[in-house]
């Protein structure tokens, strides 16, 4: 007969192996994802992709246009997102703390990071695209910041509380206002936290496939000085691609998959070093 | 020498027959700055009971008393910088040059005229030569040549200058706890308050940095006046003029500090600075 002793220790290590089994599934597939990228997305990389629009089926080509639109897009989103996102974060942290209206904006900003990105397609597709009777990269762009607002405003609110109370008291106490606090003092003081709040929006973003579907399209051509027309970007890209029937397009395909991979991989980890310099003292 | 108040000791005073009597001794020279029956309260809870405490111009004043005693309290309803936030809320007189700074008036302006360095340092993130400048750019314009004048007089005053004159443009964040603590001292003399409240201001300094900083508030008191919270009582005996002795919200003792330390009047009083509670 077991002795309550020998009975919770072997409880114990039926539990441990449990979990070190659910780890092991859920980091396997992480490795299977990233080698099946690998292994079908390197043997295509080659300088092509940088240097040629994406081919007509059977002819040879790259991901050019892809990646600038991407780029283009992204940046036109963020550049959107950073400044809603950053001063509504600001209000967040610096006014709306503890009010019943901050409380309400907090819990609807953190609807809004769990809305599903089609959604918000649609939406932008409404506003922007069927009034205006054609798919544009400004919708694009708009679809991606709403996409990455509230990332910002989630992250800033969360840097600048973390921001001593001391540091905006001793602002005060020379005689400043509140506003020339959280400017000079404050913001600096949470520079590169703000930064990370910029990365994180941007990898959330520079993968989105469904909300550009709805309002950049995708375009076979580079047009990047047309942001009024449709325009093409690696994930619209990949999802067309990757669908077709053609073999030089899926290769594409795969390459485009390993970028957008590389590039989330990469910038969440910049982001991450970022942060732990903020909260170093 | 206990310099940090139990709970029990704040909970469970001693028993005395004349603990619940206050007494004042007005300073003779010139009063700077006034509170008069000063209530304060954090929300719907008082925790300063009408508090009198007169500062004499160019003098050092020194708060002492247990933790929870509402030194900090006081200390920080003088320049209104609880007003930072909401809830909290000041009821009673504080008379700075005849005029009552409770009612109205532009609390920045009032700042300005009544600094405060705080427990921790806090160096903005910034260099130390604009650390200093920081208060200065907010009143007036003053062009490179005035401004380096100013910084360097400053710098002096808090006995930093030799320390940092060759590195007055690299980030105040580098500089020794100490230091930090003198560069805002520095930077809050710079806007040439006519008082400045010092809240704890050695507290997490070492003692050669405390020797330093209480000598720099010797120096100053021939411009400025100064109050500085403190739970050092040696620190308090040794560079004040005047001591308050605080308990539970009420200014049980207030008088020169000779008398306080050697010859106080109150039996709380004598029990704190004897180190039998407290």
């Amino acid at each position: 007969m077991m002795t309550r002793a020998a009975r919770r220790r072997a409880f114990n290590g039926v539990f441990v192996v449990l979990c070190s089994i659910a780890t092991a599934i859920a980091l396997s597939a992480l490795v299977m994802i990233l080698w099946t990228l690998l292994s079908k997305g390197l043997g295509g990389l080659d300088s092509k992709i940088f240097t040629m629009d994406q081919p007509g089926p059977g002819s040879i080509g790259g991901l050019r246009n892809a990646i600038i639109g991407s780029l283009i897009m992204c940046a036109l989103g963020m550049a959107i997102a950073l400044v809603i996102g950053i001063l509504a974060g600001t209000w967040l942290a610096e006014y709306g703390a503890g009010t019943r209206y901050g409380h309400v904006i907090r819990f609807l900003n953190d609807v809004l990071i769990s809305a599903p990105s089609i959604l918000i397609g649609l939406f932008v597709y409404e506003i922007l695209v069927a009034p205006f009777h054609g798919f544009s990269a400004y919708a694009g762009g708009v679809a991606l910041a709403f996409l990455a607002t509230p990332i910002v405003v989630r992250t800033t609110e969360d840097i600048l509380t973390l921001q001593p109370g001391a540091l905006r008291e001793a602002g005060m106490a020379l005689g400043s206002s509140r506003a020339f606090v959280i400017r000079k003092i404050i913001w600096k003081s949470a520079r590169s936290g703000l930064l990370t709040a910029g990365l994180l929006g941007f990898a959330r973003i520079s993968g989105e496939t469904a909300p550009l579907l709805f309002t950049s399209l995708g375009n076979l051509n580079n047009n990047y000085s047309h942001l009024s027309q449709p325009m093409a970007s690696l994930p619209t890209t990949i999802f067309q691609f990757a669908l077709s029937a053609y073999d030089d397009w899926q290769r594409l395909a795969w390459v485009g998959a390993l970028m957008i991979a590389v590039a989330v991989l990469f910038i969440n980890i910049v982001g991450r070093v970022l942060a732990r310099e903020t909260h170093r003292p | 020498m206990s310099t940090q108040a139990s709970d029990t000791a704040v909970m469970n005073p001693p028993a005395s027959s004349a603990g619940d009597e206050q007494f004042m001794t007005r300073p003779e020279g010139e009063l700077l700055l006034e509170s008069r029956a000063l209530k304060f309260f954090y929300g719907a809870n008082e925790s300063l009971h009408g508090v009198d405490l007169p500062i004499e111009k160019n003098k050092i004043t020194a708060l002492i008393g247990p933790s929870g005693c509402g030194k900090s309290t006081l200390l920080r309803a003088l320049n209104r910088i609880y007003a930072l936030y909401p809830g909290q809320r000041a009821e009673g007189e504080i008379i700075l040059d005849g005029e009552d700074v409770l009612k109205g008036g532009d609390p920045a302006a009032l700042r300005a005229r009544v600094g405060m360095v705080f427990q921790k340092p806090t160096p903005f993130p910034m260099s130390i030569y604009d650390n200093v400048a920081f208060g200065v750019r907010l009143y007036h314009k003053k062009n490179k040549a005035e401004m380096d004048e100013i910084v360097q007089r400053s710098l002096t005053r808090a006995a930093l200058w030799d320390e940092v004159k060759d590195k007055l443009h690299t980030s105040g964040l580098g500089l020794s706890g100490g230091q930090q603590q003198r560069l805002c001292v520095a930077r809050g003399i710079a806007v040439q308050p006519e008082i400045l409240l010092l809240d704890e201001p050695a507290s997490a300094l070492d003692p050669v940095s405390t020797a330093k900083l209480e000598q720099t508030l010797v120096e100053l008191k021939k411009d400025v006046t100064i109050v500085i919270v403190t739970h050092n009582l040696q620190q308090a005996s040794r560079i004040s003029d005047y001591t308050g002795f605080m308990f539970l919200g009420r200014m049980i003792e207030f008088g020169p500090t000779a008398d306080i330390f050697s010859n106080p009047r109150s039996r709380r009083t004598r029990d704190y600075v004897t180190g039998r509670f407290g």
